[in-house]
């Protein structure tokens, strides 16, 4: 079908389809301004969607996009649990359970409300955020020490919580009576409802406007032209099977490995990620729901294949996701979650970035091919501090500059620095100020996190570099965690992987004594005591005024052969204290002194490079090098926490010595 | 002197007209333009300047020597940040946190594209960057006290780098600012020829980011302003001008060009805010109390609300889509749908307009000048709406006929529709993209449009106002008299502003030192006001403070009294009315009941009234006088779906008070206006075109028929919302 074949005209569906972005769109306009939650404000941490009367996708303003699969689901849920004359006009349901409506974790609360026009259903609203705690064992609900799902959080299954426009007080009270900030968090939800009430005016407006026929003709061709589109970009690829894996690492309390498995198939018209043989679900948070699995293959597809088309089921209808029961992506009960999304998710989104960059980079479109990157860190680094302020009142700090990863490489620049994760578009830090004046710290540096993107003709972007001491607090305690530790971010094409995340803690480092001396220290190395490396997830660490926490978030992988990179930006970022002027010469071969690029020093050591690279041992016609990642990545100035198993393969180009591809490798023990 | 003899001029640099408007004593306006000079912007300003003396009737010199108030809007510093051509700048800033403007808070936005998601450019390189050894902590104790040759250290390492300009940026520099005091008054007293930017002086205001950004751009655009406003003031006293030239500035409202030196970047967008106080004037002339302006130009339409002949302002500006500031200026929303935006199909083989534009050059296909892609005014063109001997009075003819190709192979051809579809796609696409703007700064900030008239300026909107208007809710379309140099003309009507924040934190008990604030800043702005000439009695004095409830991230302003004893019950009282604000804004039920109510930062704006020259209405008659058409053209009507032939009119033939029933097509030397069917158009007693929908005043229109339930449906506690 082309446009020209339609019966409808595309101008006036277009026109339409626009009205309707622009109602999901002013859905968040609502929660953004009526909100009180940094996360919902700063970290634009939520999603609204409108679907059809089935729950099928019509419009998402995707400010996350890996809740697509979600939305879906809460409908279509609430639609099996609740009989069809219970349902009314002014009813609202509440939802945030990963195991029934799909959620990511417990702490993102939907709100569904059904929107009416005269007794027909014609359309449902969501609206969800990340809340700042729904009870459970762990402030703020992420619950790492948790071994089953039923201690992690209240669990809301598509319930009512308003009725034909009245509150249902007991629902409320039971909410209230189970969370740690009732205030903040049922403020937030009134803020939900506030969007989807207007959802519901807007969406009556439409109708009236084009008619109820009209309307749901209108919304089915959109679906048909996004669903035509994506079929006709699929078929650009070039057919076949292709199989990426990515390791999902430390559960909460076990420091085990977790593979997640993606096969993808194209097939014509069709695209098929099969996560079938990924780990078995495990007993700590990190497990995903099949519904944010799919968000999660969404994720990446949205952005480097379908990064101009519209988003609604059209857009998915080409595109499968299996996953098996059981599995660490397809979570059954009672394994808990409450991680979920943030450690196997962003795996899945890793894995099918690198399947995309691969199958994309062989398309004859240009922009498909141009639209390829590697993978990002995809690590949100989270740092719980808890301690009293100066008047004894205990304030939780949680660092949102946790979202601090490098972006994967693209073939048109680098990766961005400071990106976040892939899927939350609209990330941003919060300023030093305003996290020194809400909680008791003092920061001592915030930087750019040097060598970590990974090297490339395009590098990946950097992450971050932060160190803080208690301040005007007698001290508290530290939770940490992350997710990509010990299995650094892939390269695409010959780039290099990122560097990974960590943080320390140095307890004894005398940091108010520093300063009170007129130092302000600059380095692991100006403190008074060791550093103690801490784990991928780690708990209940005592912080006292003078200890320093340190944050460094890894980069994303870079992209292509870095002896391809231009000196002058390799020169740059040294200049920038971006790179180290050894990591500019063993990584990029280029030699830089006083900020500029020796031209004949660099052709020599590329050419050194290229030499031993020619050196390597042969296997299947190219020349190899293998060993354990970490020493490798150390030698290139960079980093991962060192784990037997997980190693390292650079490929050459026998006769050219160019870098065709590398590869992390973790072993089935490891 | 005799009022005969008295002029007030305003002039409007745009990036490719030069736009000039006089007043004199009898109310007579008289405007002209000349082309952009942008290597440098007084040749083109003097050009423009001979021309509407031509017009007067005098010698430049005299006109010049007789002119009472003459105002300037510049792109300057708008061209200086888009272009990324300025000062080379140093920043000095606190040990541990020179990365800060390449970590941008993480520099992510709403696009989907990660072509569009990259580093952002550096307006200062890292190596320019200097860390200092000093810090000041949340309570302003110096924590680590900044040393005299830690200071010294720094600033001759920075000009060592050959540095024009430098920025002074510290943390919490602004609750203490001692130590960039220091830093700055080691740079003034060693190197006076080095322009100076100090965070604590230009927004003394808590956000480091925003604040060194702004401070940076700032520096940036200094030399260049201070070159221009230099220039233009010497040129202009060369040839007999005996008043000082004042600036415009984002904000809306002037100052002068020792002040504009001093915060180049407040300059910034001053074009798109005359326009919008242009339009207040109008308003505030024709009694209408609420507006959308709109403002269509070569790559952009530009939309504004005045709610009370009101302009909203915007805090916190983002510039180029990339810079985060902490500029307020007048709220506009700008979009890429202009006379050059280019169509084109998508690849689910949907017509898209925007926001690629054809610009100025190669232009679009009609203009003959190279383009090749279809435009907005290449449909205009094709559907019959521009007369191709006539267009610009004359001064460009339109080649229709290459238009008609272009839209056939990339628009119709693709659509299987014949070319004049084709161009009613494009029309159509780009009249909803418009609507959808006007929508978003009413609809969805709770104004209802049926209540709002548009003021319609910028040579393309002619055409389109009517048709935007109706999809939109709008009964009334005001093209005003001299809609194509209408920026130029609301340069007139700016009053002088100065305006400064501060931060100011308090939860209730003392509230000396807010009150010690605010009578600073209003004794420094009121000082230079008197200072550029005005006295006591036209100063008008505004405070404000930025209130929000506890634990959340924005503010809201809320008016303070302005008085020498302000009291603990004067800001309780501020608080007690920030509930009913914060509902207005945000919809009833979502206040924050129970959460307490913190004031975060004061900001003093001061006005210094100027009154301006009011042009003479012309004579009304009893009845309508007679109009007659001039000819007839054939149009293909968008949203009609079909051609009609459409009556000619003479726009400056029309006599004040003469009326014009659609459908019909008014010809006027600089903009064409289209009155669709169901719309009557009245030329009033200043020669504005009033445009009034007579179709659908009994039955409002569906887009705008909920913006009155808004308020209550937000709420979840309400019954029913709205069924």
């Amino acid at each position: 079908m082309t446009t020209a074949e339609l019966a409808d005209d595309p101008v006036t569906i277009e026109i339409f389809s626009k009205a309707l972005q622009n109602i999901a769109h002013e859905m968040g306009v609502v929660m953004m301004r009526a909100s009180g939650s940094p996360v919902i404000a700063e970290a634009v941490d939520f999603s609204t969607f409108i679907s059809d009367a089935e729950g099928d996708i019509v419009c998402y303003a995707g400010y996350i996009t890996l809740y697509m699969g979600t939305a879906r689901q809460a409908v279509k849920h609430i639609l099996k649990t609740t009989p069809r004359e219970d349902i009314h006009p002014g009813d609202v349901f509440i939802c945030n359970d990963p195991f029934t409506t799909g959620n990511a974790h417990q702490v993102d609360v939907g709100v569904v409300r059904p929107i009416f026009i005269g007794d027909e259903i014609v359309a449902w609203c969501w609206s969800e955020a990340h809340v700042n705690d729904f009870g459970g064992f762990a402030p703020g609900s992420m619950a790492p020490m948790a071994t089953e799902t039923y201690g992690e959080a209240l669990r809301l299954p598509g319930v009512k919580i308003v009725s034909q426009g009245k509150i249902i007080d007991d629902i409320w009270r039971i909410i209230e009576t189970n969370i740690r900030v009732p205030d903040i968090v049922l403020g937030d939800i009134r803020c939900f409802i506030a969007a989807c009430n207007r959802c519901d005016d807007r969406i009556n407006a439409l109708v009236a406007e084009y008619g109820l026929d009209t309307y749901k003709r209108y919304i089915e061709v959109a679906k048909d032209l996004a669903a035509q589109a994506v079929r006709s970009r699929i078929s650009e690829l070039p057919n076949g099977v292709y199989t990426a894996v990515e390791y999902e690492e430390h559960n909460g309390h076990t420091n085990d490995i977790y593979p997640v498995k993606c096969t993808m198939t194209v097939e014509d018209e069709k695209l098929t990620f099969d996560f079938t043989e990924s780990a078995p679900q495990t007993d700590g948070f990190v497990n995903c729901s099949a519904a944010i699995t799919l968000g999660c293959v969404a994720s990446p597809l949205l952005m480097t294949l379908f990064p101009d088309l519209p988003i609604n089921q059209g857009t998915l209808r080409p595109i499968e996701v299996i996953t098996k029961p059981g599995t660490i992506c397809d979570v059954q009960m009672p394994a808990p979650v409450s991680s979920g999304h943030l450690e196997t998710g962003l795996r899945v989104c890793r894995a099918v970035t690198r399947l995309l960059g691969e199958v994309q980079a062989k398309a004859a479109d240009p922009f498909i091919r141009d639209h390829v990157m590697a993978t990002w860190q995809d690590s949100w680094c989270a740092g719980f501090f808890y301690a009293p302020d100066e008047n004894g009142a205990l304030v939780p700090f949680p660092d949102m500059n946790g979202g601090s990863g490098g972006a994967g490489a693209q073939p048109i620049g680098d990766g961005m620095d400071v990106g976040g994760a892939l899927a939350q578009p609209q990330n941003s830090l919060p300023d030093i100020e305003i996290n020194e004046f809400a909680y008791p710290i003092l920061y001592l540096w915030r930087r750019l996190n040097q060598n970590s993107g990974g090297p490339g003709k395009y590098r990946g972007g950097t992450g971050l570099d932060l160190a803080w001491t208690p301040w005007y607090t007698t001290g508290g305690q530290e939770h940490t965690m992350l997710s990509c530790w010990q299995v650094p971010p892939n390269g695409a094409f010959g780039g290099y992987p990122g560097t990974s995340s960590r943080f320390t803690l140095t307890n004894g480092a005398g940091a108010d004594k520093a300063l009170a001396e007129g130092r302000i220290p600059a380095s692991l190395a100006e403190l008074d005591a060791e550093p103690q490396a801490l784990q991928g997830k780690q708990f209940g660490m005592i912080v006292l005024p003078g200890d320093v926490v340190t944050l460094r978030s890894g980069g994303g992988g870079g992209y292509g052969d870095p002896l391809e990179r231009e000196p002058e930006l390799v020169a740059a970022d040294v200049r920038a204290g971006i790179l180290t002027t050894h990591a500019a010469e063993v990584s990029y071969g280029v030699v830089v002194a006083d900020g500029v690029a020796n031209e004949a020093a660099t052709a020599a050591a590329r050419d050194r490079i290229r030499t031993e690279r020619r050196s390597w041992a042969r296997e299947d016609g190219l020349a190899v090098r293998r060993g354990p990642a970490s020493e490798r990545l150390v030698e290139l100035g960079q980093w991962c926490s060192p784990r037997e198993g997980v190693t390292f393969a650079e490929f050459a180009d026998p006769e050219t010595g160019a870098l065709v591809r590398t590869e992390v490798l973790v072993a089935e023990d490891a | 002197m005799s009022p005969l003899v008295e002029y007030q001029i305003g002039c409007d640099i745009g990036g490719t007209f030069t736009d000039v408007t006089a007043v004199d004593g009898t109310g007579t306006v008289y405007s002209d333009k000349s082309d952009t000079t942008p290597h440098d912007l007084s040749i083109g300003l003097l050009a423009a300047l001979q021309n509407l003396a031509g017009r007067i009737g005098s010698d430049l010199s005299d006109v010049l020597a007789h002119t009472t108030r003459f105002v300037n809007g510049t792109t300057v510093v708008t061209n200086s940040v888009a272009e990324l051509r300025g000062a080379k700048v140093g920043l000095l800033t606190t040990k541990g946190f020179g990365d800060s403007l390449l970590i941008a808070r993480s520099a992510r936005n709403a696009h989907r594209d990660h072509h569009k998601q990259l580093n952002l450019p550096q307006i200062v390189p890292r190596e320019r960057v200097v860390e200092v050894t000093e810090r000041i902590d949340k309570k302003g104790s110096r924590v680590v006290p900044l040393t005299e040759t830690e200071a010294r250290g720094a600033v001759d390492e920075l000009v060592g780098s050959g540095v024009e300009a430098i920025a002074i940026s510290l943390l919490w520099g602004f609750l203490e600012p001692a130590h960039e005091e220091m830093l700055a008054s080691i740079v003034e007293k060693e190197h006076p020829e080095i322009f100076v930017s100090v965070a604590s002086r230009l927004h003394p205001v808590i956000r480091e980011y925003e604040r060194t950004m702004t401070t940076v751009l700032n520096a940036f655009t200094g030399l260049r302003v201070a070159e221009y406003t230099g220039r233009i003031e010497r040129e202009l006293a060369d040839r007999g001008l005996r008043v000082p030239v004042a600036f415009m500035q984002g904000f809306g409202g002037t100052l002068s060009a020792e002040e504009a030196r001093d915060k180049p970047i407040t300059l910034i967008d001053s074009g798109p805010a005359g326009g919008v106080i242009g339009s207040q004037a109008l308003a505030r002339r024709l009694g209408i109390t609420d507006v959308v302006t709109a403002d269509m130009g070569g790559t952009s339409f530009d939309v504004s609300v005045l709610q009370g002949t009101k302009p909203l302002v915007t805090e916190r500006v983002m510039l180029r889509d990339q810079f985060l500031t902490a500029l307020s200026k007048i709220d506009v929303l700008p979009i890429g749908a202009g006379g050059g935006s280019i169509a084109w199909i998508d690849a689910r083989g949907i017509p898209q307009v925007g926001p690629h534009s054809a610009g100025a050059e190669p232009g679009p296909v009609c203009y003959g000048k190279g383009g090749s892609l279809p435009t907005v005014t290449d449909a205009s063109a094709v559907l019959g709406f521009l007369d191709p001997k006539a267009f610009l009075g004359g001064r460009r003819e339109l080649s229709v006929e290459p238009a008609r190709e272009a839209i056939e192979r990339e628009v119709a051809k693709p659509l299987g529709v014949d070319a004049v579809r084709g161009a009613a796609a494009i029309y159509r696409m780009v009249t909803a993209n418009m609507s959808n703007a006007v929508r978003t700064v009413t609809v969805e900030r709770g104004h209802d449009p049926r209540t709002f008239a548009m003021v319609a300026y910028g040579g393309a909107l002619g055409i389109f106002g009517a048709d935007i208007a109706r999809t939109a809710g709008i009964k009334t379309v005001v093209i005003p008299a001299g809609a194509a140099v209408f920026s130029a003309y609301g340069l007139l009507n700016s009053d002088d502003v100065r305006t400064q924040a501060r931060s100011a934190a308090w939860a209730g008990g003392d509230v000396s030192h807010v009150a010690a604030g605010l009578r600073e800043l209003d004794g420094r702005l009121v000082g230079a006001l008197k200072a550029a000439g005005h006295a006591d009695d036209q100063i008008e004095v505004e405070w404000e403070g930025e209130f929000k409830y506890l634990g959340q991230q924005w503010e809201l302003p809320v008016r303070i009294p302005r008085k020498a004893d302000l009291t603990e019950a004067d800001l309780e009282a501020a608080q007690a009315e920030f509930p009913a604000l914060y509902e207005a804004e945000y919809g009833s039920g979502t206040a924050w009941t129970g959460a307490p109510i913190v004031l975060m930062s004061i900001r003093v704006t001061a006005t210094g009234k100027v009154a301006a020259l009011e042009p003479k209405p012309a004579e009304l008659p009893a009845t309508p006088p007679a109009v007659e058409p001039i000819g007839s053209r054939t149009v293909f009507l968008p949203l009609v779906g079909e051609e009609t032939e459409l009556k000619v009119y003479d726009a400056v033939a029309a006599p004040a008070g003469s009326e014009i029933a659609g459908p019909a097509v008014v010809d006027h030397p600089l903009t064409t206006i289209q009155v669709p069917p169901g719309w009557r158009l009245r030329v009033d007693e200043w020669s504005n075109y009033v445009l009034t929908d007579t179709a659908s005043s009994t039955a409002p229109s569906t887009a705008s028929s909920t913006a009155s339930s808004t308020a209550s449906s937000t709420a979840p506690t309400t019954e029913g919302a709205s069924q």
